[in-house]
């Protein structure tokens, strides 16, 4: 486990959020109410650390709440990087029903990119990405970190990964392969700084565990994922539109003239 | 897509794979899917099976626990062959977790009544208890007294005559009465002395008599709500303790987090469900200790063994 591995944080603050919150449940209550998750947040990615985001994220109370809580990380960081307002609309138990959270049971592997999700997401301005495959991947979720034009990305990793920067923690049951998903931050050839929606902030203070992991053991974990290695998420604006959709786009121009069998008018002459 | 089925595949596809991932993305992460069962050329059979996480955090070492458990055969799916590929038949995302969620609450439930069978001597003390299963003993005392009572003056004590009727039920399946022309007259089995005894002998031998017959007496026909209550909190940490498989010390917001968890209900205000859970810790079945909460050593010792006789886990198989 690597708890305080080189890594050179920015050092420039420009945030409104507090760096820590030691009390999770009493800000857990107060933004599942809503009161906190439709303020804005003024972190760039350039200029804001780490542990600055952490702040201004939220902590999920179960343990297989892991992909909404980094779904509504993924979603805050694209809300303050793309000056998008989808959390001024959606609370965090919004989104649990978005990604057809059930509980004890998790949500669908495919939640945050089902067509269902994706048009709320146009609604506001952003479209989920996706990229699997091994070729490049770190170098391209460093790009996605880095980029001024994406959110945070969310990878897939197997559960036992907590274990990874968590030596206080124990498996007990069934030997199974579980999903976890997690948020990268801050990615270098060095190590990676992540976000765990699940972690208790409490805990991880009391045993001065960091969520950071030296690079190799953080590819180990996340090439490892039996069901999606490599799998990495990201939100940013939508991607320029396809053919049929430009097709679609004339079909609705047409409509607005008047004209409600999607033909195009004729013209005299 | 034929409207029963749930999905299609091509006939060359890895129909395992495919179903598994068919599972995983429209179902959940958690589920798993097993290898194939070949019925004949035409036809496969798949077993689903879930998994679980608990995690459970001992406030005596600072540590965190992951308990991970399998539910097997969640769902059967049918793959059939068809010209146009192969057609997936099975239940709906819906039907299977309404499936898993009364499997989880049997769990509960089996769990439930190992722990009244190891600790109700110590509930029984609870006072509210005490309070709930007092018409009983004064059937017993009457009986004990008189040798017999007309329905009529049972009825004067201002309980409906539904309940009324289940306590006599449950005496007289117990052999402690029995009715006799329009009289209730002391059964075969009737324990003499009743009146002279403490209430907690009294209360003790029905509860072992009742556990021994059927734990739904205690709760549909006795409508013991407060010692369910009791009952339900008690196991939301013996339960979580066991799944943890060793004794824990629970912090208190884990403790009240573990109940909601176990026993889902809307309807209780933070001042009901902390007002409960304090009458519990003043009770000998849980012990407090500064913001946690820790099992009794003897009580912890009896539950885990009996709830692995029974196999309180497999309950949801």
């Amino acid at each position: 486990m690597v708890r305080s591995a080189p890594y050179a944080e920015p050092t420039t603050v420009r945030a409104t959020a507090p760096e820590r919150r030691s009390n999770t449940r009493a800000y857990h209550a107060m933004v599942t109410r809503g009161k906190m998750a439709k303020r804005s947040v003024s972190l760039d990615k350039a200029s804001s650390s780490p542990a600055q985001w952490r702040g201004v994220f939220i902590r999920v109370r179960q343990p297989d709440q892991c992909l909404p809580g980094a779904v509504h990380a993924a979603l805050v960081s694209a809300d303050a990087v793309l000056s998008t307002h989808f959390l001024k609309r959606y609370e965090p138990k919004d989104l649990n029903r978005l990604l057809q959270y059930a509980r004890g049971i998790g949500c669908p592997a495919a939640a945050h990119y089902r067509r269902d999700f994706q048009r709320k997401l146009r609604g506001f301005g952003l479209e989920m990405q996706k990229e699997t495959g091994d070729a490049k991947a770190f170098d391209q979720l460093k790009a996605v970190v880095a980029s001024p034009s994406a959110s945070f990305p969310i990878v897939a990793v197997d559960l036992r990964f907590i274990k990874a920067y968590d030596d206080t923690v124990e498996f007990h049951g069934d030997e199974m392969d579980m999903d976890h998903a997690v948020v990268v931050l801050a990615a270098t050839d060095s190590a990676v700084e992540f976000y765990d929606p699940t972690a208790d902030v409490a805990h991880l203070e009391e045993h001065g565990i960091h969520e950071r992991l030296d690079t190799p053991t953080f590819l180990r974990w996340w090439g490892g994922n039996k069901f999606a290695s490599w799998e990495r998420t990201w939100l940013s604006h939508p991607r320029a539109r396809q053919a049929d959709e430009r097709v679609g786009k004339g079909l609705m121009r047409n409509r607005a003239l008047g004209d409600f069998t999607g033909k195009p008018r004729r013209t005299k002459g | 897509l034929s409207p029963d089925a749930l999905v299609r595949f091509p006939q060359d596809a890895d129909l395992e794979n495919s179903i598994a991932s068919f599972v995983r993305s429209s179902w959940a992460s958690s589920f798993e899917v097993s290898a194939g069962r070949r019925v004949d050329d035409y036809e496969r059979l798949f077993s689903v099976h879930a998994k679980q996480l608990d995690v459970i955090r001992d406030a005596v070492k600072g540590r965190v626990i992951y308990s991970r458990r399998r539910i097997p055969n969640v769902a059967s799916l049918t793959a059939r062959a068809t010209p146009k590929g192969w057609l997936v038949y099975g239940p709906t995302r819906r039907d299977v977790l309404k499936d898993l969620g009364s499997r989880s609450s049997a769990t509960v439930a089996s769990s439930e009544r190992t722990l009244l069978n190891v600790a109700y001597d110590r509930l029984i003390n609870i006072h509210v208890v005490q309070m709930a299963l007092s018409p009983i003993r004064n059937i017993l005392v009457i009986l004990d007294d008189y040798g017999q009572f007309e329905m009529k003056d049972l009825m004067r004590t201002g309980k409906p005559e539904r309940q009324a009727k289940n306590y006599l039920t449950v005496l007289a399946h117990l052999g402690y009465l029995k009715e006799q022309d329009s009289l209730i007259v002391r059964g075969p089995r009737f324990p003499k002395g009743s009146s002279n005894r403490k209430p907690k002998e009294v209360y003790d031998s029905i509860l072992a008599e009742v556990l021994d017959q059927d734990y739904h007496f205690l709760n549909q026909v006795l409508r013991l709500t407060q010692m369910i209550g009791y009952l339900r909190w008690s196991n939301a940490y013996y339960f979580t303790a066991f799944l943890a498989d060793h004794k824990i010390r629970l912090p208190l917001a884990d403790f009240d987090q573990k109940h909601q968890h176990y026993y889902p209900s809307s309807h209780r205000s933070l001042f009901e469900r902390r007002g409960q859970m304090q009458r519990v810790l003043d009770s000998d079945v849980l012990v407090q200790r500064d913001h946690s909460v820790e099992g009794d050593p003897d009580i912890t010792g009896k539950y885990f063994t009996a709830a692995k006789r029974a196999k309180v886990l497999s309950a949801a198989s």
